[in-house]
């Protein structure tokens, strides 16, 4: 049987860590160090979330000088949905557990 | 000014280089991986980010063939190419080294030949004219454009392994024609080599027919019917 989409711990752990701050902004590199994923992890996962519409994206003029502008993530409403859709069904399993390499 | 690391030159072409992995819809990531990669401070950290990324490009490549399927009409031609292009570059290896005379070389390469030997094969190499030679480099360079284009699904991919093909036939039937040749490789070797001729040819033709029969708009303009 074919497992439902978005059903990876890696994609919990992910969606965990934007539901803490849905509002703000997040860069790739803050988000792997926040979810303790390695970056040939998250972007197959970004790729994916933005392409479900669950993520939203933009570019950003970055903060320090000299360097290119950085790729920006935030969940959309239907991300939130699900995150928190996830976020109760895994009530009683520790985030420590859910953490990736934990 | 901060002196350019091996590790970040070496993250940096990991990412160049696996970013011509991503396949055509994700071709936007590679400058958000590059990008990110270039926020790192820590120069060993940015190259595990970076390697990161190229493991994340080699995903959606091999993902992106999952989704076409691996064993589509498409990878079939891919491995039907890579034979074409290993094969003749296998011949004009071991017809320059016999010619150049480096009879180790040929002898080696030689090795993979049911039957070869040396001896009744350099006779034909030498008789071999120069125009042979590039003729057949020719054929491998068009074979390997024909493998590239058809891994970016261009059309020019089928044109060019056609032409490729048109000339490897030329240049084999030359070759019929150098009475040496005649000593050098058995009757079966020819045999198997003239219908894989027939067979690739049979095939084009089909896939050509298939083509046009699939656009029937086309299929009249070619056949000049109203």
């Amino acid at each position: 049987m074919p497992r439902p989409p978005n059903a990876s711990r890696q994609t919990h752990v992910l969606l965990a860590a934007l539901l803490e701050r849905p509002r703000v902004w997040r860069h790739g590199y803050e988000l792997a160090k926040q979810t303790g994923l390695k970056s040939g992890t998250l972007y197959p996962l970004l790729m994916r979330l933005c392409d479900q519409r669950l993520l939203d994206a933009r570019w950003a003029e970055s903060d320090q000088p000299g360097k290119p502008p950085r790729h920006l993530y935030r969940p959309t409403a239907a991300g939130l949905a699900l995150a928190r859709e996830q976020a109760e069904s895994s009530v009683g399993i520790s985030p420590k557990a859910l953490k990736v390499g934990a | 000014m901060r002196e350019t690391t091996w590790r970040r030159r070496f993250a940096e072409t990991a990412l160049r280089v696996s970013a011509r992995l991503l396949p055509r819809e994700r071709t936007s990531w590679a400058a958000v991986m590059r990008a990110e990669a270039q926020h790192i401070a820590d120069d060993r950290e940015a190259l595990r980010w970076a390697l990161g990324s190229a493991q994340a490009c080699v995903v959606e490549r091999f993902r992106a063939w999952r989704v076409q399927r691996l064993f589509s009409a498409h990878s079939l031609g891919i491995l039907w190419i890579v034979i074409f292009v290993v094969s003749s570059a296998f011949n004009v290896s071991l017809a320059l080294a016999a010619r150049l005379g480096y009879p180790r070389v040929a002898a080696a390469l030689g090795w993979w030949m049911k039957e070869f030997q040396y001896d009744r094969f350099a006779p034909f190499a030498n008789a071999m004219p120069l125009g042979l030679f590039v003729l057949m480099g020719l054929v491998v360079v068009l074979f390997s454009a024909s493998l590239y284009f058809n891994l970016r699904s261009h059309p020019a991919a089928f044109a060019l392994f056609c032409c490729a093909l048109a000339l490897s036939l030329a240049a084999w039937l030359f070759q019929l024609g150098i009475p040496a040749y005649l000593q050098a490789l058995s009757p079966q070797h020819r045999w198997r080599i003239g219908i894989c001729f027939a067979m690739t040819a049979g095939v084009l033709g089909a896939l050509r027919y298939a083509g046009a029969a699939s656009h029937p708009k086309k299929a009249r303009l070619q056949g000049g019917q109203p």
